[in-house]
């Protein structure tokens, strides 16, 4: 009888279902698109221009453009163009200083565009950076719910600086390396390679002391890491937390595009519209640009695990070596990565150690 | 028919001293018209009325199609012709059309002496007041009778006796007594009351004298009295766009999970719709769903909808009439902008205890009603509730057992009679619903009603109704952004009185006139962080208060008898009060939180913000024949309490805002024309309406509007113009085995929003689409009763997807893969929705006299398995291009087995 009602109810109430559908809208508007961040830190500084493509197919790069970055010195540092719509300011041309404010300028085919000035907000160092085992649910398309193991980051940090309402957002990298079976080669030498990615790239986060009505946040997770593929945890796994301390304006740009990012059709969703970014064409103000420059200052945090770690998180869980289930019968080399790590199924891999490996 | 003749006839010494009425002059021309078509012509534009046998009339057009001031009796003569028939007239008003052999019968005193004998061997059905052998000679005479339920033998109270040619209609009282005057000669005398089978019967009147009148509880609800009436009142009533909805035909709807629902009845209606399963309330005529007023007993119900929209809270057991005023809306009501939703509940039994239930797959219903007091006083109690969760607390899966999915909904009403023509009803009513994920997310809203109304009748043409109400909406949910984690609640308390005459002041005047007062208090927004943490941030947000005051004057008029009339006005003061701070912002400078410069306190019941609105309203019906009119109304309507939702479809926790500094009324001018024709007695009925609405100060919202937890919801808020117009179609059939209708309504609803400032401009100022813009909506219903105790209902729906804001193009943040550029707001559709529903019912017990009545229905919804698009969403991915999903709530078939019983 339970199963009975059960099944009655579950097809009544939870028969929902999601599904992908064709949808045709216009073929795009060949819209421009400023991308980038302008920071304190000693890492080159990246633009990146395109402009949108029809709903569907991928953004076109812009290439020939002058991008040029100035403080309210009239000091300019000038981008090199790197391709693919990549420009690129090293940080000995001009670096950036707390409560100093910068705007940024761009010249295409004889249109100047340019960025409201931000002032660089002081860094907001975090207390620390930690992490612990979870589990995480996630709604599948199809309206399924998938569980998995994962890795929680947190951080614990101010939220204001100086007593004054500081607005923060959060990125996080995880990095791993990766050796290859010493009996691939004849003199039995191994290749470690340098995996890193953006973790939870589909989240957006930030936040402030503003809205949130509190200075300081204990254990806020800022990320989550799945345990998966295994390999990717049997060496060092490194984490890096970088704390960006930002203006309002680019908070509540980023907290729309999060909004933007996270729909899932439930009448809770907000009404999307086009976020409206800090650049616009000097010569037409009418033009719609999209994007936004940001001015930031960026705080670093950085901690790894070992196999040994999570271990002791997930007991059951195998975390036997990626080659070692076909060791002994020599099929290892069939095996993408064993024996050259840039093979292994994962993206952008490469050979150079990072300097703060 | 020589027996009609017969009765008649006899009645001729009577009028043969008079005959002005074949004097009076008729003009028109009548081009292709048939003899048919001439008398009804004269049955409306003379007092007289035409006795004939339609198969004796002849279908080919009059030979003489044009008449200037010829006397009627001539007419007549020349239009009957050679064709062999004849006519006499009968006190001055009845001119019987017959053929000359009958006509010419001579009436003997031996005839009239046995033909009493004759009648009754062929009239049994017919019921007689007075003595044949002692025919009065009073032009009117007095009718006393008395309503009983013949299954019981008991005085019937409240049912409504009526001779409609005579226009006499009267009420019965706590003896089931009633009297009216009638002329002498036959009628046809209609019974009405809810629950029994209304009777529609020939009544011979010879002269003064008793009647008892038997009817019976329904056991099969043909209720063809009230469609014939209904079918009338659609050609006849001077309002336009006015629905009524029997309990009946709510049940007869194919229904989600055999659960009958008004809103899902009047969602059946052109101009009706909402945005799907899942979606609360409905839209009227492209208006938004807080642009309904929703009364139940005179209660507003801000919320009226189950688990997020699936159901609604109206228990159909309790309901004794549903009207839907969507057009003219007369100035007894206000404070809404598009419609007028007035739920009238039953009272209870004051003669004996009945009850009804069912159960159904996921809820169960029952209500009770019977005297305390017999004849003095009566209780009706009834409720619905769900077991959904106790199923779901039986599931293995930990984050369903711990979920929740609960509602329930409940009525009392108490009634006491004062004296023979008064009553006093205390009603409570309360629904609420809780719906929670595991513990990631959850839901409630509840509703609670109190109404204290007394009706006193002074005299047949005089009667006032005095109520107080004292409603509260409360929503609460589980919020949760970065940093923090708590319940949020909401809502509304308002308290209302109201006073309402009804006058009967000249013989075709019809007054309403009154006066009302709504007090509103917003409840604070109030925040409770789910664990205590170092920082206290439990936060109270004031919202405003408000007074809505209303003085009106209502008269439906018949000005001719081609003409009649629902004209009247409403004077509305609004006043927006304290206690509240409420900020300054910089002039000329758009209305953001960084534009403060200051507050200025008001202290507990100070004005803050006073409005006024003058709204007059008028419709006139220009009836051309008794199946024919055409209906002209235009409304100007203010609304002072406003529905704050940026979300795609409105959702049951949204917060209910008042009018204030910031806020203006919102105010609209309808205008709506109706060409309405009936059809073979009034058994098939269409309808044609076209509609022109304009509005100002609508609430729209600006990108990204942040509603909760904002001190200054002001700075999210922009005040738009709407526009919508459109046409709806309607035919009914009425009478028959097969009965049911179909509707077409084309519409369109409009906004527009150019501010002063960039932020406070939509689409750059230009015309755009509501999110409920949707403009073809079809609706087809058939009921087909197949025997005595089994019916099949089927309902096939159709609408154009609503708008939805959609990505144009592409790009790329960072690594963050690619994100969406949206359009212009509104300026695409999701998918058209299409659904048809099938329901077989079994009655038992269809015997009258029998006490325990049951039906089975047997119901499937969305029978053809459409998956219907509640939102179209699109997800970016982060290596190609993004993707267009589409949620439907409803995925699949829902079928369903309701056990509907009664005692």
């Amino acid at each position: 009888m339970k199963k009975i009602l059960f099944c009655i109810f579950t097809i009544s109430v939870f028969s929902s279902c999601v599904e992908e559908i064709p949808f045709k809208t216009d073929s795009g508007d060949n819209l421009l698109i400023v991308s980038g961040s302008f920071t304190n830190s000693d890492e080159p500084q990246e633009i990146v221009l395109q402009r949108t493509a029809a709903y569907g197919t991928a953004p076109k790069s812009v290439l020939g453009a002058g991008v040029i970055v100035k403080n309210s010195k009239g000091e300019i540092g000038r981008y090199q163009e790197m391709g693919e719509g990549k420009y690129v300011l090293q940080p000995k041309i001009l670096r950036g200083v707390v409560g100093e404010s910068y705007h940024l300028e761009v010249e295409i085919n004889g249109q100047t565009y340019e960025s409201e000035a931000e002032t660089m907000a002081a860094v907001i160092q975090p207390d620390s950076i930690f992490w612990d085992f979870g589990r995480e649910t996630v709604l599948t398309n199809d309206g399924l719910s998938r569980s998995f193991d994962v890795v929680n980051v947190f951080v614990s940090t101010p939220l204001k600086s100086e007593n004054k309402d500081a607005y923060l957002r959060w990125q996080m990298v995880s990095a791993f390396q990766f050796t290859t079976l010493p009996e691939c080669t004849p003199f039995k030498t191994t290749m470690t390679c340098y995996f890193s990615k953006q973790m939870n790239p589909q989240i957006i986060q930030v936040a402030s002391s503003k809205e949130s009505k509190v200075a300081r946040t204990n254990k806020l997770r800022v990320g989550f890491e799945s345990i998966g593929p295994a390999y990717t945890f049997l060496e060092k796994h490194y984490f890096t937390l970088f704390q960006y301390s930002i203006s309002e304006k680019a908070h509540n740009y980023w907290q729309k595009v999060n909004t933007l990012a996270n729909q899932n059709g439930s009448i809770f969703d907000a009404i999307p519209a086009s976020v409206k970014g800090n650049v616009s064409n000097k010569n037409n103000k009418n033009e719609k640009v999209l994007g936004y420059f940001e001015v930031s200052a960026v705080a670093l945090k950085r901690f790894y695990t070992l196999a040994f770690d999570i271990k002791k998180g997930f007991p059951v869980l195998a975390l036997e070596n990626y080659c070692d289930g076909l060791r002994g019968f020599n099929n290892f080399k069939f095996i993408d990565g064993c024996c050259n790590c840039l093979d292994l199924p994962y993206p952008n891999g490469t050979k150079i150690r990072p300097v703060w490996w | 028919m020589k027996l009609i003749l017969a009765i008649l006839i006899s009645l001729l010494p009577i009028c043969l001293f008079s005959q002005n009425v074949l004097d009076t002059p008729v003009t028109g021309s009548f081009k292709g018209k048939t003899l048919t078509e001439l008398l009804i012509f004269l049955e409306t534009k003379q007092d007289v009325r035409f006795y004939y046998q339609a198969n004796l009339l002849s279908d080919a057009p009059l030979s003489n199609e044009a008449f200037k001031s010829e006397k009627m009796g001539d007419v007549l003569k020349e239009v009957l012709g050679k064709s062999g028939l004849d006519f006499v007239v009968y006190d001055n008003y009845a001119i019987i059309i017959a053929k000359e052999s009958d006509l010419k019968t001579e009436i003997s005193t031996e005839y009239l002496e046995r033909k009493e004998s004759l009648l009754i061997t062929d009239f049994s059905d017919a019921l007689t007041a007075g003595n044949l052998d002692a025919i009065s000679r009073k032009a009117k005479v007095l009718i006393q009778g008395k309503v009983i339920d013949g299954g019981i033998e008991k005085p019937v109270i409240g049912a409504i006796v009526a001779v409609e040619a005579q226009k006499v209609v009267a009420q019965t009282d706590v003896d089931g007594n009633f009297s009216f005057e009638l002329p002498i000669g036959v009628h046809q005398i209609e019974v009405k009351m809810p629950g029994f089978v209304g009777i529609y019967q020939r009544l011979k009147v010879f002269g003064e004298g008793d009647l008892t009148i038997k009817i019976y509880q329904k056991s099969i609800d043909l209720q063809e009295i009230v469609i014939r009436d209904a079918a009338k009142r659609n050609v006849e009533n001077a309002t336009v766009g006015v629905t009524e909805l029997t309990v009946k035909q709510i049940k007869q709807l194919p229904s989600l999970m055999g659960e009958a629902d008004v809103l899902k009845s009047l969602l059946t209606l052109p101009g009706v719709s909402n945005v799907g399963e899942g979606g609360s309330g409905f839209n009227v005529r492209g208006g938004n769903i807080d642009q309904n007023l929703i009364l139940q007993d005179g209660a507003f119900i801000l919320n009226p909808s189950h688990v997020l929209g699936l159901f609604s809270t109206f228990n159909p057991d309790a309901i004794k009439k549903v009207t839907l005023y969507k057009g003219h809306i007369p100035a007894q009501f206000g404070g809404r902008t598009a419609s007028v939703l007035d739920i009238k509940l039953k009272e209870g039994n004051l003669e004996e205890w009945s009850g009804f239930g069912g159960i159904g797959p996921i809820s169960a219903k029952g209500l009770f009603e019977g005297p305390l007091w017999k004849g003095k006083t009566s209780l009706l109690i009834g409720g619905r509730i769900t077991y959904s969760d106790w199923v779901l607390k039986q599931v293995d899966d930990p984050n369903l057992s711990k979920s929740e999915a609960s509602f329930y909904d409940a009525n009392v009403k108490l009634t006491q009679k004062i004296g023979e023509n008064g009553t006093v009803n205390l009603s409570y009513y309360r629904s609420f619903d809780k719906f929670r994920y595991s513990d990631q997310f959850g839901y409630g809203w509840t509703t609670t009603t109190g109404t204290l109304a007394w009706n006193q009748l002074f005299s047949p043409t005089f009667s006032t109704n005095l109520s107080f109400v004292y409603g509260d909406s409360e929503n609460n949910f589980t919020y949760k952004d970065l940093i923090t984690e708590g319940y949020l609640t909401n809502g509304l308390r308002y308290g209302r009185g109201k006073l309402n005459v009804a006058w009967q002041a000249l013989k075709n005047h019809s007054l309403n006139f009154g006066g009302e007062s709504n007090t509103y208090f917003s409840k604070p927004e109030t925040f409770q962080q789910k664990a205590e943490g170092i920082v206290n941030l439990n936060e109270q947000i004031e919202k405003s208060k408000g007074q809505e005051t209303a003085f009106y004057l209502n008269d439906d008029v018949e000005l001719t008898n081609w003409l009649s009339a629902s004209v009247g006005v409403r004077q509305t003061f609004y006043r927006n009060f304290g206690e509240e701070t409420v900020n300054r912002y910089t002039e000329g400078q758009p209305r953001q939180a960084t534009n403060v410069v200051g507050s200025t306190y008001f202290g507990s019941g100070e004005t803050i913000k006073t409005y006024a609105g003058f709204e007059p309203r008028a419709s006139l019906a220009f009836i051309f024949d008794p199946k024919t009119s055409v209906k002209l109304s235009y409304n100007r309507l203010f609304q002072f309490v406003h529905l704050v939702s940026n979300t795609a479809a409105a959702t049951p926790v949204d917060i209910w805002q008042l009018s204030n500094a910031f806020i203006a009324p919102q105010k609209a001018d309808n205008f709506s024309i109706g060409y309405f024709k009936n059809f073979k007695e009034n058994e098939w009925e269409t309808s044609l309406e076209l509609y022109y609405k304009e509005l100002s100060n609508l609430v729209e919202y600006k990108d990204f509007a942040k509603l909760l937890r904002n001190k200054n919801i002001e700075t999210e808020l922009i005040a738009s113009k709407g526009k919508a117009y459109g046409a709806e179609i309607s035919i009914k059939r009425n009478k028959g085995l097969l009965t049911g209708y179909f509707s077409y309504a084309y519409s369109r609803s409009l906004r527009q929003a150019s501010g002063q400032f960039e932020d406070e401009t939509i689409n750059g100022g230009n015309w755009f689409p509501s999110n409920f813009d949707k403009p073809h909506n079809l609706n087809l219903v058939l009921n087909w009763q197949m025997r005595k105790t089994m019916a099949l209902s089927i309902n096939f729906v159709y609408n154009s997807g609503r708008p939805v804001t959609a990505p144009v193009s592409n790009y790329f943040l960072g690594e963050g893969g690619v994100f969406l550029n949206y359009s212009d707001r509104n300026a695409y559709t999701i998918p058209d929705y299409h659904r048809m529903d099938l329901s077989y019912t079994i009655t038992r017990g269809a015997v009258r006299t029998k006490r325990f009545k049951g039906s089975l229905t047997f119901s499937v919804y969305n029978i053809y398995f459409r998956r219907n698009a509640f939102s179209v969403f699109f997800k970016r991915d982060l290596s190609k291009a993004s993707t267009a999903y589409q949620l439907a709530v409803l995925g699949t078939a829902l079928p369903a087995i309701t056990y509907n019983f009664k005692f």
